[in-house]
């Protein structure tokens, strides 16, 4: 078909729009039933966190009470003193030692590792385990030994093989498990196989669409909110002295054009209000500056106009662009997010607005028939040097203590025993 | 269609005003503050050409517009200048560092 | 002299006071004697102003040997007053003589027995020794039964302290409590005598009560007295009965002694028929005021029922038990009848049961005396016999024989108690009689001083107690005008001299029982003989306590043996004060110096009678001794053990003194003891609970008002300030320092004020 028809094009714009709708909710469905990023810990980690540690990890110390040999030589060396560890002789046989006492105080350990070196039978080492809060710091001294029950030392026995091990972090998680406040882990959901994860696929910031679609609402809302108070300016005006004709000439093109033109700067202003991208922003200036511009026009204000471009455009819109292209190096200020909320900034201009507006289509204006149009310059230019000479002579001088002062702030301290910043 | 007419530039500049006092209001950006600032002036100046073409004044209101313009390039540059200057300072435009009267 | 009176008992109220405050600094700085030259120097001054006071009476003419020293007026109410005044009269002399006498004899005896003493408050003795001493002269010397009644509440005092000397052991200070409250049931029958007298005599202020017989109208009225500004005006302006020779008796409710017997004895004031006549509950006043006195004669000298403090009270240093609870306490009570002889006189039933009751317990004594161990014990249960026999002649209105034998028993009983002291100092404080023996000759001055009082108190001729004892069984042999709860009891005399004959044995045979158990036979103090067990602690006796080591005993020091022969020699001289009429032919030389005081006996029995009954009582004695001297002498006798085990359940009775302790126990004390307990629960738990309350509501009321202080006013202060600071801090929020904020600011007051006045206009 070389041409759809205008039936059929609306029926696929139908279509169109229920197709992408239907994709864009499954898309937010999907992540509904998707995986969250979020690893809750330490009930939903893949691996317990220990064992991602390294294997010589000081973590809480461990007694091997079958391999103690009751030297003391950890309680010695420890600095801070946490290790009390009592020796005796046992009452029914006095040539055996028994360990009465051997207490680890947690809360003063710094895990320094340097009771674990002297030990000869390394009864006492480090683990991997560093969970074990308590809700009393009284909880926190571990008692290896049992004085009602002493154990008795070690002596290594010529020939005989020494006792079984336990593996590392047992004996003390299973102390710690015994204390109470300490929850097992919890495991709600599959844990992944070890060694595979997800590649990281890089995805849209979701961030930047929604605040797309934000800032299109505004606009929309903005647009619709001025031709609203129109309307109300309007039916307001209706109940008030007539209002001042407009000149004879083909007033209808001059509505249009006033109204197009009026929009376009009012879209620039938007724009510069609104936008996200500062650059963007500058070119809404830009726009609304043109925009008034064929507005001074409109109004028979040729030399202004002319003005305004040259100054407003030519000028202070290149310096702006100058300034925007200088300070936006930094990464925060491309995204420039409105700071004490929109909302309030959109309260404020409600506020203003009607109130300006009232104003405006309200008060009966005294008018006149505006006169006929005609080039203004000659006529400002009397004026500039008649009636406002002083005032004329004085701009001359801000301009001047402009110059200056705009020089002498922007300039850049050089110091002579410092290299210039190359950045500046 | 409504026949334009003076109230409708002024609503124009209204506007115009409305939306740099907004501009003014909630960037964080220094130089879209003063990008604010210009379309204040801006509505104000369309105000006065207005009030000049259909009010029954005299002819001050371009001169106005005229000085308004002038102003305005002025204070654009000194602001910038600001900007620039504290933008070596201090590595950043961002108008809520600039609250040393805080409190 | 006659100023001086005043001093006779202020020497020892000054020793007393001076050792009270002093002693112990005197103790501590290593002179102990002073102590006792302190005590015995006043003794002896006052025995020096007695002397001196005796050599002034005695020149006096008889019927006006007084001596009076009125020292000011104590207090004027109404009609009544009364002055602190000292009276010696004959009674009263002898009585101070034998204060003064035999308690200096004391006190020089108590150097060497409490020299030693383990309690080591030897100023504390002499302290207490003085001050009850000081208080039995008042007690004596008073002219009016206010100072009687002082001297009265003094002594029971005094007894107490020195009863519980020892007062750290329980026991002890429990007798000298048990003495003290014993004695105060007593003297609330002596108020309550008191009480009905003064009713009977018209009372202070007239017009109240029943008192009045138609003849006796108290014949002024108060506001006869009303002018009067002090007690002398007072006085003259009293109405008077002349009584002819010039001299009037002073009308009106008096509790002066010489006042009251002028009114009773004096038929015109008719006072006497008023109070035999006037009838309350049936029984007559002047019975009652008789009956209820004597029951403080009871008490204060251990007249059953009141007489279980008296042995109790052995529980205290010897010295005391011979001071106090032989010559000179215990003989108030004989000392106050036979002062209000002509009050007793009034009432035969009176005298008829004080007679009585004297009798009885003269029996009642001397039969628990048979058979006790201790030595002390024995002694005091004699004693206890005595004054029932002193109450026996009072009673039957042989004044002067009870007070005869009062002299009498002073003597041989201080006698016989100090040298049993050093019986027990010798036997290293050992009072068990069964552990002593063969002291005879080891002791011979104490043994001669024991026999000496032996002889006296068994009532042989050769020592004086047969001559008092005799008078007055003799006395109550012929009265007959005796009465008992109003009725006529003629042969109440001679049954009464029955009971008392029959108690003079018992005397003799325990006194000699108790002297050959002690002084014969073989010492016993070093072998541990089987036999009875001690007394138990149902009496408060001191344990004995013999010493391991034997060491055998040795005669007291010469401050010890010095008294006792002096004691000795005196209980035998004092027999030439009373030898009888029916001997001499003329009256005693007692009788005749109490004469003014006391009247004497009226004589209308044959001669050859009271020859027959004076054998008759010297052979009771030689009964008792003999059977003592059979069953007791040097211990051979095996008759006693095996007469005991035969009756051992009469022999039980006796020796637990009739369980009198054990019903007093039950009936009294417990009950007494269970009000209190019941009474300080309701102090301890209503009362304070009531207290507690009111503090626990105080408190509260507190804590609410601190409540309210802190949190309602201090929290409107502090909501004043919170709230500054808090809008402050929100306001603050407005100050960002940012621009924008500024811009907000400005565009909306601007705004505002548009608004304003657009909605003004």
């Amino acid at each position: 078909m070389p041409q759809r028809s205008p039936a059929s094009e609306y029926l696929a714009n139908i279509q169109e729009t229920v197709r992408s709708l239907w994709q864009g909710l499954s898309i937010t469905l999907s992540h509904v039933l998707r995986r969250p990023i979020t690893t809750q810990y330490p009930d939903r980690t893949e691996r317990p966190v220990r064992d991602t540690l390294p294997v010589r990890y000081r973590g809480f110390l461990e007694v091997d009470t079958a391999h103690c040999g009751g030297c003391k030589l950890c309680e010695r060396s420890c600095p801070i003193g946490c290790i009390r560890v009592e020796v005796e002789r046992n009452a029914a046989n006095p040539k055996q030692l028994v360990i009465s006492r051997f207490d680890i105080d947690y809360a003063r350990c710094m895990f320094c590792g340097l009771c674990v070196e002297p030990c000869p039978t390394g009864a006492i080492r480090h683990t991997r385990e560093f969970e074990g809060s308590q809700r009393r710091v009284e909880n926190l001294v571990l008692r290896w030994a049992d004085p009602t029950r002493p154990f008795p030392a070690y002596r290594a026995v010529k020939g005989a093989d020494p006792p079984p091990r336990a593996p590392s972090g047992s004996l003390v998680r299973a102390k710690l498990a015994a204390w109470p406040g300490t929850r097992p882990a919890r495991r709600t959901c599959r844990p992944r196989p070890s060694g595979t994860s997800q590649p990281h696929r890089p995805r849209e910031a979701p961030e930047e669409t929604r605040m797309r679609r934000k800032g299109k609402l505004g606009v929309a809302l903005a647009a619709s909110l001025i031709g609203f108070l129109g309307l109300l300016a309007e039916r307001v005006r209706a109940g008030q002295a007539p209002h001042a004709s407009l000149p004879a000439g083909p007033s209808a093109l001059r509505d249009l054009l006033f109204y197009g033109l009026a929009l376009l700067t009012l879209a620039g202003a938007a724009a510069v209000a609104l936008s996200r991208n500062i650059v963007h922003s500058a070119l809404g200036l830009l726009l609304a500056l043109l925009g008034t511009a064929s507005i001074y026009a409109l109004l028979s204000a040729d030399f202004l106009a002319i003005a305004q471009v040259l100054v407003y455009v030519g000028g202070v819109l290149v310096l702006i662009l100058f300034a925007v292209m200088l300070t936006s190096r930094i990464a925060e200020t491309k995204v420039s997010n409105a700071s004490l909320g929109v909302p309030a900034g959109m309260a404020l201009v409600l506020a203003t607005a009607p109130v300006l507006l009232f104003a405006a289509f309200a008060t009966p204006w005294a008018t006149r028939p505006p006169p006929a149009p005609g080039p203004t310059t000659r006529a400002i230019g009397n004026a500039f040097l008649t009636r406002w000479l002083l005032p004329f002579e004085v701009a001359s001088l801000v301009l001047l203590a402009t110059l200056v002062g705009a020089v002498v702030v922007a300039r850049k301290e050089v110091k002579r025993d410092e290299p210039s910043d190359p950045r500046s | 269609m409504l026949p334009v007419g003076l109230p409708h530039f002024l609503a124009l500049g209204a506007l115009l005003f409305c939306l740099g006092l907004l501009t003014v209001a909630t960037r964080r950006n220094a130089v879209s503050v003063l990008m604010g600032i210009e379309l204040l002036l801006n509505g104000a100046n369309v105000n006065f050409v207005a009030f000049h073409r259909y009010g029954a004044g005299d002819d001050s209101g371009e001169v106005l517009a005229v000085f308004v313009i002038v102003l305005a390039a002025a204070e654009a540059t000194v602001g910038l200048a600001i900007v620039l200057a504290a933008f070596h300072t201090f590595r950043s435009i961002d108008v809520r560092g600039a609250d040393s009267m805080w409190g | 002299m006659r100023g001086c009176l005043w001093l006779i008992p202020l020497f020892p109220l000054v020793g007393a006071l001076v050792n009270a405050t002093l002693g112990w600094r005197f103790e501590r700085a290593g002179r102990k004697g002073f102590v006792h030259v302190v005590g015995v120097g006043a003794m002896i001054a006052s025995l020096a102003l007695a002397l001196s006071a005796l050599v002034e009476l005695r020149g006096l003419a008889p019927d006006d040997r007084l001596l009076k020293d009125t020292l000011w007026n104590m207090a004027t109410a109404g009609r009544l007053s009364f002055d602190l005044g000292i009276a010696l009269d004959p009674l009263s002399m002898m009585m101070v003589l034998v204060v003064t006498l035999v308690g200096t004899l004391i006190h020089v005896f108590s150097i060497g027995y409490m020299w030693d003493d383990e309690a080591r408050s030897y100023w504390r003795f002499f302290a207490w020794l003085n001050l009850f001493v000081f208080s039995m002269l008042l007690l004596v010397m008073g002219d009016g039964f206010v100072l009687l009644f002082f001297g009265w509440e003094g002594v029971g005092l005094c007894s107490y302290g020195l009863v519980a000397y020892y007062y750290t052991d329980r026991e002890k200070a429990a007798a000298g409590m048990k003495a003290f409250v014993v004695n105060r049931i007593g003297d609330l029958g002596f108020l309550v005598g008191l009480l009905l007298l003064f009713w009977g005599l018209g009372g202070a202020w007239p017009g109240q009560g029943r008192g009045g017989s138609p003849r006796y109208r108290p014949t002024l009225d108060v506001n006869a007295l009303a002018p009067a500004t002090d007690a002398r005006a007072a006085r003259a302006l009293a109405p008077r009965v002349d009584v002819g020779g010039g001299q009037a008796v002073r009308m009106g409710p008096t509790l002066n002694f010489r006042e009251l017997r002028d009114q009773i004895v004096e038929q015109r004031t008719g006072v006497a028929e008023h109070l035999r006549h006037e009838r309350v509950l049936g029984v007559a006043l002047a019975t009652l005021i008789g009956f209820f006195l004597f029951v403080g004669a009871m008490g204060k000298s251990a007249q059953f029922p009141l007489h279980t403090w008296l042995p109790d009270a052995m529980a205290g240093p010897t010295p005391v038990s011979a001071l106090i609870h032989a010559a000179t306490m215990v003989t108030a009570g004989v000392y106050m009848v036979a002062r209000l002889h002509f009050l007793f006189a009034l009432s035969p039933s009176a005298m008829g049961w004080v007679a009585l009751v004297g009798a009885a317990t003269a029996l009642f004594a001397a039969s628990i005396g048979l058979f006790q161990h201790d030595i002390k014990k024995v002694l005091a249960y004699s004693t206890v016999s005595q004054l029932g026999f002193m109450f026996v002649g009072v009673g039957v209105g042989a004044f002067q024989a009870g007070a005869y034998h009062l002299l009498n028993h002073a003597f041989f009983k201080a006698c016989l108690f100090l040298a049993a002291g050093s019986v027990i100092l010798g036997c290293h404080h050992e009072q068990d009689m069964r552990r002593m023996g063969g002291l005879a000759r080891r002791m011979p001055i104490t043994r001669w001083a024991y026999l000496t009082g032996c002889v006296a108190i068994a009532g042989f001729p050769i020592a004086s107690g047969f001559f008092s004892k005799d008078e007055i069984l003799w006395r109550a042999f012929t009265a007959r005008h005796l009465a008992l709860f109003g009725m006529a009891t003629p042969w109440l005399g001679p049954a009464l001299c029955a009971v008392g004959i029959l108690a003079a044995t018992g005397t003799s045979f325990y006194m000699f029982r108790s002297y050959f158990m002690t002084f014969t036979g073989e010492y016993r103090g070093d072998t541990a003989r089987g036999g009875e067990p001690p007394p138990a602690t149902g009496e408060a006796s001191t344990p004995s306590r013999a010493h391991g080591h034997a060491h055998a005993p040795r005669e007291s020091p010469l401050s010890v043996t010095l008294v006792l022969a002096l004691l000795a020699a005196g209980s035998v001289l004092t027999l030439l004060l009373g030898l009888p009429r029916l001997w001499t032919g003329e009256a005693p030389l007692l009788e005749r110096w109490l004469e003014p005081a006391l009247p004497a006996a009226v004589e209308h029995a044959p001669r050859w009678m009271e020859w027959l009954f004076q054998g008759a009582g010297v052979a009771a004695s030689a009964v008792g001794l003999a059977l003592a001297q059979v069953l007791y002498r040097d211990g051979r006798s095996a008759l006693p053990a095996r007469l005991q085990e035969r009756f051992h359940a009469a022999w039980a009775i006796v020796y637990r003194k009739y369980y009198v302790d054990e019903v007093y126990d039950r009936a009294l004390v417990r009950p007494a003891l269970a009000l209190s307990r019941a009474l300080s629960w309701i102090d301890a738990y209503l009362v304070d609970g009531l207290v507690k309350t009111a503090g626990a509501a105080a408190r509260l009321l507190a804590a609410l008002d601190d409540a309210i202080d802190r949190h309602v006013v201090d929290g409107t202060v502090s909501l004043v300030a919170n709230a500054t600071i808090r809008s402050g801090r929100a306001l603050r929020r407005i100050q960002t320092g940012r621009v924008q904020t500024y811009v907000y600011g400005a565009v909306a007051g601007a705004l505002a004020v548009i608004l304003l006045d657009f909605l003004i206009r």
